[in-house]
């Protein structure tokens, strides 16, 4: 496999312009990360401390393994709703080592409402328990939430995907036989309740830990009944009484050190074969990833120069390099594994869509794992494409990936717009993880485009009536419209009601992936099979 | 097909092979046990027949030198995928073409201006996106096929590279 010859020019004023504008983001991307992470009001870290209770940053380092990587996921879920008080969503999850054992981290931060589930907490959770069953990857849950937020309840209850979705997909992990530990560290009232329940290992912290289905105003409304959380369903109740809960622990500590000796039980995964090899470090720099993302999304880059700066020892192996060349497919490694590629550098035309059906075929008898890697406008309009049946290989495209049984993993680099997301592995297409990089746009259509058509509706509507608007007045309609469309495009916007997994600072994104890979390789891969492509 | 080392500007072919506990060097049609034992420090043993010989190698990118009895030779490894492209002699890459159809923006070169490769040449635009067309590779700007609002189909010569001939 041979090199790939970066033809990036790093002293160029473009490089350079890019670079700062990059950096920018990635800055306030770690600035904005770190406070959801870190910072919380004065008077909610001292509940915390006065309930004798650890925060969850805190709570993590315990449970995982020192040195080891942690993949958190949707760091900055809900950042945009809520007035933006529910940082992270209320909830931490995330992929890390316990015990030397791949687990995916369901945790409750207290310090938040109380741990009270929200609309997006309760998508959140449902979203890392799906990851869990897609790649089989066993739980660990640390329960400390007030229950579900009642004044929005209409948007996290009933429905198939809401807070239901996580008691079922709970009980369908036991069911594949992954195990799951809950570590009851505070409440866990009404269906919160089922959380441990439908853990296969629970441990609960005597005072703090409590389980119950009616917590005690509840039940006092309900029976008249007085009784303390404790006697209601506290540590001893259940774990000498009710057999609700397994393990009791004294207080936290001692709750996080048995909870890493029951995973230290379980037995090792056998991960899918696939090809590996001895990981190397990509020849060229990561860092000139900021360089390479033009500031101005209307900017075409060659999406080789981000392979080149992803993948081991800079090495790709292009297939078809002549040939429909607006989309780039090949195999490369990643740390040690394995992949096939396809990236955008242009927009999808008959050939670019067959040719990617036909490598991702290609990849599924392969057993290769396949990285999508988008900038995408969507595929070519006009008469003499659809003549030629544009949208019969987009369908070709898009029945492919549907179909792949190898696990797909996505990272929009740029822009994702229209049918382009789909046939390039979108969110509906449940790549395993699917990440953002921090200048990206998605959406049906462009911000410009999508802003036209729409102001012109208003503007038609009142020529109609008869009235001549200056170009004041125009602006004035249509600017508010681009900018609340800007705003529904941005990463920011998607991330904050998890149309993926979080943003990825570029440079990070060859270490996310390596950890998401190796986390789907828990599942097996089935032989291929499809639809049937409209030939 | 064999590995490939450049020293000082000649191609050597060579292979390795195991053989129970050494490998065996296959240069030509001969085949030589050789061992090479790692001593700390790009410090190594290297045992050729029954011949031991004190080496320091040290790798930076394909680059490979080696301090050996008194002297240092420098190798590149030469990618057979490199060594046989027919870069050359391939006319076919001194043309920049469109990669899809659409209009030109902006023409950044002159006709006669040399170019290194990777360099702009000219931005279209096609489906809303602008594309930088850059050089295939290094030369002196041939023809300018096109002039700033022109549009043409995919595929479309834009400008010809009069290729810049390797030194001997």
């Amino acid at each position: 496999m041979k090199r790939i010859d970066s033809a990036l020019d790093t002293r160029s004023a473009e490089f350079q312009a890019n670079r700062q504008h990059n950096l920018a983001l990635a800055e306030m991307l770690r600035q904005q990360q770190a406070a959801v992470r870190h910072e919380r009001p004065a008077r909610d870290m001292e509940r915390l401390e006065r309930q004798n209770k650890l925060f969850v940053r805190d709570r993590l380092q315990r449970l995982l393994d020192p040195g080891t990587p942690f993949l958190e996921l949707s760091t900055l879920a809900a950042n945009m709703e809520y007035d933006g008080e529910v940082p992270g969503a209320g909830i931490v999850t995330g992929i890390g080592i316990v015990s030397g054992r791949e687990v995916m981290v369901h945790a409750s931060d207290a310090s938040v409402k109380g741990g009270a589930w929200y609309p997006l907490s309760v998508k959140k959770i449902v979203r890392a328990t799906d990851i869990a069953v897609e790649n089989r990857l066993p739980m660990v849950h640390l329960c400390d939430s007030a229950g579900g937020f009642l004044p929005l309840q209409a948007e996290l209850f009933a429905d198939r995907h809401f807070g239901g979705r996580i008691f079922r997909n709970q009980a369908i992990l036991s069911k594949m036989g992954v195990p799951q530990l809950a570590v009851v560290l505070g409440h866990c009232t009404a269906g919160g309740a089922y959380v441990p329940a439908l853990s296969d290992y629970s441990v609960i912290v005597r005072g703090n830990g409590a389980i119950f289905l009616g917590g005690p105003p509840l039940v006092k409304a309900a029976t008249g009944e007085e009784v303390s959380a404790d006697e209601l369903g506290g540590c001893d109740l259940h774990t000498r009484v009710s057999g609700t809960a397994d393990y009791p622990a004294s207080n936290e500590f001692e709750a996080f050190a048995i909870a890493r000796d029951v995973v230290a039980q379980w037995k090792r995964p056998t991960k899918a074969e696939v090809e590996w090899q001895e990981p190397e470090a990509p020849f060229y720099d990561a860092s000139e990833l900021y360089g390479i993302v033009p500031r101005d999304i209307k900017v075409q880059f060659d999406m080789r120069e981000v392979i080149a700066r992803m993948v081991d020892g800079s090495r790709f192996h292009e297939y078809q390099p002549a040939y429909a060349t607006t989309l780039v497919c090949g195999f490369a490694h990643l740390w040690g594994y394995k992949i096939g590629i396809l990236a955008n550098n242009g927009v999808l035309f008959n050939e670019s869509a067959q040719k990617g059906a036909h490598f991702i075929q290609l990849c599924n008898q392969n057993r290769t794992p396949l990285v999508f890697l988008q900038n995408i406008t969507g595929f070519m309009v006009g008469r003499d494409y659809e003549k030629r049946g544009i949208t019969k290989d987009g369908a070709k495209m898009i029945m492919a990936v549907a179909g792949s049984e190898v696990p797909k993993f996505t990272v929009i680099c740029n822009g994702s717009f229209g049918a382009g997301n789909y046939g390039m592995s979108g969110r509906a297409f449940d790549p395993r993880f699917l990440f953002m990089w921090p200048q990206s746009q998605i959406s049906v259509m462009g911000a410009e485009q999508a802003a036209n058509v729409l102001a012109d509706v208003k503007l038609r509507q009142l020529a109609r009536t008869g009235a001549q608007l200056t170009a004041e007045e125009i602006a004035a309609i249509r600017d508010p419209v681009v900018a609340d469309y800007k705003r529904q495009s941005s990463a920011l916007y998607s991330t904050s009601r998890l149309w993926d997994d979080g943003i990825l600072d570029p440079v990070d994104t060859r270490n996310a992936l390596g950890i998401a890979i190796s986390a789907a390789l828990n599942a097996p891969i089935a032989a291929p099979s499809y639809g049937v492509f409209r030939v | 097909m064999a590995h490939a080392f450049r020293l000082d500007g000649h191609d050597h072919e060579l292979w390795l092979s195991r053989s129970g506990s050494v490998y065996q060097v296959h240069v030509g049609d001969t085949c030589v046990p050789a061992t090479l034992t790692a001593r700390g420090a790009h410090v190594h043993e290297l045992t050729v027949r029954d011949i031991s010989e004190r080496v320091v190698i040290a790798c930076r990118g394909d680059d490979v030198h080696v301090h050996l009895d008194g002297e240092t030779y420098l190798l590149r490894y030469s990618h057979s995928l490199e060594r046989f492209a027919g870069q050359a002699t391939d006319e076919a890459e001194a043309i920049a073409r469109a990669p899809m159809p659409g209009a030109v923006i902006s023409i950044a070169v002159e006709s006669g201006a040399s170019v290194r490769r990777g360099q702009a040449l000219l931005i279209i635009e096609s489906m809303k996106m602008e594309t930088t067309i850059t050089a295939p590779c290094d030369g002196t700007v041939q023809t300018l096929h096109l002039h700033v609002g022109q549009t043409f189909d995919s595929d479309a010569a834009l400008v010809t590279l009069e290729r810049l001939k390797e030194a001997p």
